[in-house]
């Protein structure tokens, strides 16, 4: 059952989107009120504000994501002290990059990085504006990091996916190493496989579109495109490999839309591309990898109105919805088969529901959080 | 604007417009005003030039009133000015009451065709007809209001600014429990489902509001609202 555990009031006006720090007990959040908040993810302490990012950005702030550590989640770079960094787009069309400065050394550095998540989550730590990213022509509508956190995506109402490349440990210069221009229209979401270098966009055209890297050259490309939604599709996650359920033949992305559907499509790993080392083959035929993708199911239907974001658990493997009609449905996979486990109704009162994520708490217990229309930002058990 | 997209629209006169707002004149909702306050509100309207009726239908006055006609210029001041600031906040206030038809009629019937000095009700855009409600059992649930506008030709390139107008006024004015959707009625526009689903993209209409440009024609568009 999903209880609520704690509801926040972050936000004067419309709560966009939330992100969980990957190994840190952080969560942030960004708003049309111009402003992110960070906050700890910890029941003892109450959820206590970390700091308030503000005076940056010109209009609504759309979205916010923590960049993975060093290395990343599953292989986190020994004995190096990863300071947590937050990228936020903006409807100004522009990305701002946020970092604390290294912790005073009054202790050693082992003990520092024995006590990392309490020093690195403390109140005290100053969150500073460390680069404002700007190019693309209007409102941008989500943004993303890649798994080890070298990679920044975003994309606007401008129908471009931009891939921006970065020194993960400095984060000095954001540097745009593609720009992708596959969609007709306003691209709504950027999400990367939590895993590997392959991107997922959402769109107002009604596609999610897959991206990688050619093998051939660096360029990026599209090499997929998911057809099926009669709608917006707001929004879309990859299945984690470490889910319980997870196939390692297959990738599976979750999708969400104004159709009132939830879709799960998938694409088999294991094809062996015929064309890589075929020199007789032109090269506009060989240079990427085409995926095949397939719709393998749509999941029991519980939203009345728009859902506009989704997360899939990489613990349990569950998948969380969110929309407008301001429900919270979590759904299984039982032996193959997708079944509602619970419908939480009214979880932002009559207020629609605009971001859902999984977060894990200081006492790693793994809760809900989202952010509503009514500036609130609730965090929920799911025990 | 220059050339108008229909030069030469068909025009509903004001007085077979289905309204409730005159109706109620003198017994509106609210509190009612003292003698002196009454004293009060015929010597600044008599100041102000505005003709007396307007009083009359007002009903309540509210405390914006003075600032109101001080700042009145003498151009723009309609009937309906002296009015704005009534209901914007009484539909709110008044939550305890299921809203009806007639009232989303009122709320959006005043506002002003982006490029005929004419109401969109007048202009046949809005009809009572057209509008549907479904009003949930308990305020604590989401209800639902449905609105079909009918452009006044087909290939109206201004339909979606009408459109976000009818959209912000109804946003600005009701309880956030409502879901509203703004349809083109079938058949009355070219573009149907591009301006439909321009219309209901919450994020769209949402960055679209941050836009200056764009909502000083919107404010334009409101201010000859009751």
């Amino acid at each position: 059952m999903v209880e609520l555990l704690k509801s926040i009031k972050a936000h004067t006006d419309k709560a966009w989107s939330v992100s969980a720090h990957p190994t840190l007990p952080l969560l942030a959040t960004a708003s049309t009120d111009k402003t992110s908040k960070i906050y700890k993810l910890s029941k003892v302490q109450n959820f206590p504000l970390i700091s308030k990012l503000e005076d940056t950005h010109k209009r609504s702030i759309r979205a916010v994501s923590f960049k993975p550590p060093l290395g990343g989640v599953d292989a986190p770079v020994e004995n190096y002290l990863d300071l947590p960094a937050l990228a936020s787009g903006s409807f100004d069309s522009t990305i701002s990059i946020w970092g604390i400065d290294e912790p005073e050394n009054e202790v050693d550095d082992d003990e520092i990085l024995a006590n990392q998540s309490e020093i690195l989550t403390n109140p005290n730590n100053e969150w500073n504006l460390m680069a404002i990213i700007e190019g693309h022509e209007n409102e941008i509508k989500s943004i993303d990091w890649n798994w080890s956190g070298n990679l920044l995506a975003s994309c606007s109402r401008d129908k471009t996916v931009w891939i921006w490349e970065t020194d993960p440990e400095t984060l000095e210069e954001f540097e745009c190493i593609s720009v992708l221009n596959d969609h007709q229209h306003d691209i709504k979401n950027v999400t990367w496989h939590p895993n590997q270098n392959l991107l997922a966009s959402s769109s107002y055209d009604d596609t999610i579109r897959i991206y990688k890297q050619d093998i051939d050259d660096d360029d990026w490309s599209c090499v997929g495109v998911l057809n099926g939604h009669n709608g917006t599709v707001w929004c879309s996650k990859f299945e984690n490999k470490h889910n319980p359920n997870a196939d390692p033949k297959k990738i599976r992305l979750v999708s969400v839309s104004d159709d009132l559907t939830v879709r799960l499509w998938s694409s088999i790993t294991e094809v062996v591309d015929k064309h890589i080392d075929d020199d007789y083959i032109p090269s506009s035929i060989k240079h990427n990898s085409e995926m095949i993708w397939e719709q393998e199911t749509i999941l029991p239907e519980a939203h009345k109105y728009p859902i506009y974001a989704v997360d899939w658990s990489a613990k349990t493997g569950k998948i969380v919805s969110v929309g407008s009609d301001s429900k919270i449905v979590v759904y299984k996979e039982v032996e193959g088969k997708w079944i509602i486990e619970s419908v939480k109704d009214q979880g932002h009162g009559v207020h629609e529901i605009n971001s859902v994520i999984w977060a894990t708490l200081d006492d790693k217990t793994e809760v809900i959080v989202t952010a509503g229309d009514d500036g609130n930002i609730n965090i929920w058990s799911t025990d | 604007m220059s050339d108008p997209i229909n030069a030469n629209p068909t025009i509903v006169d004001v007085s077979s417009l289905p309204t409730r707002l005159s109706q109620q004149s003198g017994q509106q909702v609210g509190f009612k005003y003292s003698d002196k306050q009454h004293e009060l509100v015929d010597k600044i309207t008599s100041l102000s030039l505005l003709s007396l009726k307007n009083k009359a239908s007002n009903g309540v006055v509210s405390s914006v009133v003075p600032e109101l006609v001080s700042d009145v210029d003498m151009e723009s001041s309609t009937d309906e000015e002296l009015l704005e600031y009534d209901d914007d906040d009484e539909v709110e206030d008044d939550d305890n009451e299921n809203i009806d038809e007639q009232e989303i009629f009122d709320l959006i019937s005043s506002i002003s065709d982006p490029e005929h000095p004419l109401t969109l009700a007048q202009l046949a855009v809005v009809n009572l007809p057209d509008i549907s409600i479904n009003n949930a059992s308990s305020k604590q649930e989401i209800s639902e209001i449905l609105i079909k506008i009918t452009p006044t030709i087909t290939h109206c390139s201004l339909a979606t600014l009408i459109g976000l107008g009818i959209r912000v006024r109804l946003e600005r004015c009701l309880p956030s429990r409502y879901r509203i959707k703004i349809l083109i009625k079938e058949g009355t526009h070219q573009s149907e489902n591009q301006v439909n689903k321009q219309l209901n993209d919450k994020e769209r209409v949402a960055a679209a509001c941050e836009n200056d440009q764009l909502l000083g024609v919107i404010s334009q568009m409101l201010s000859s609202c009751k």
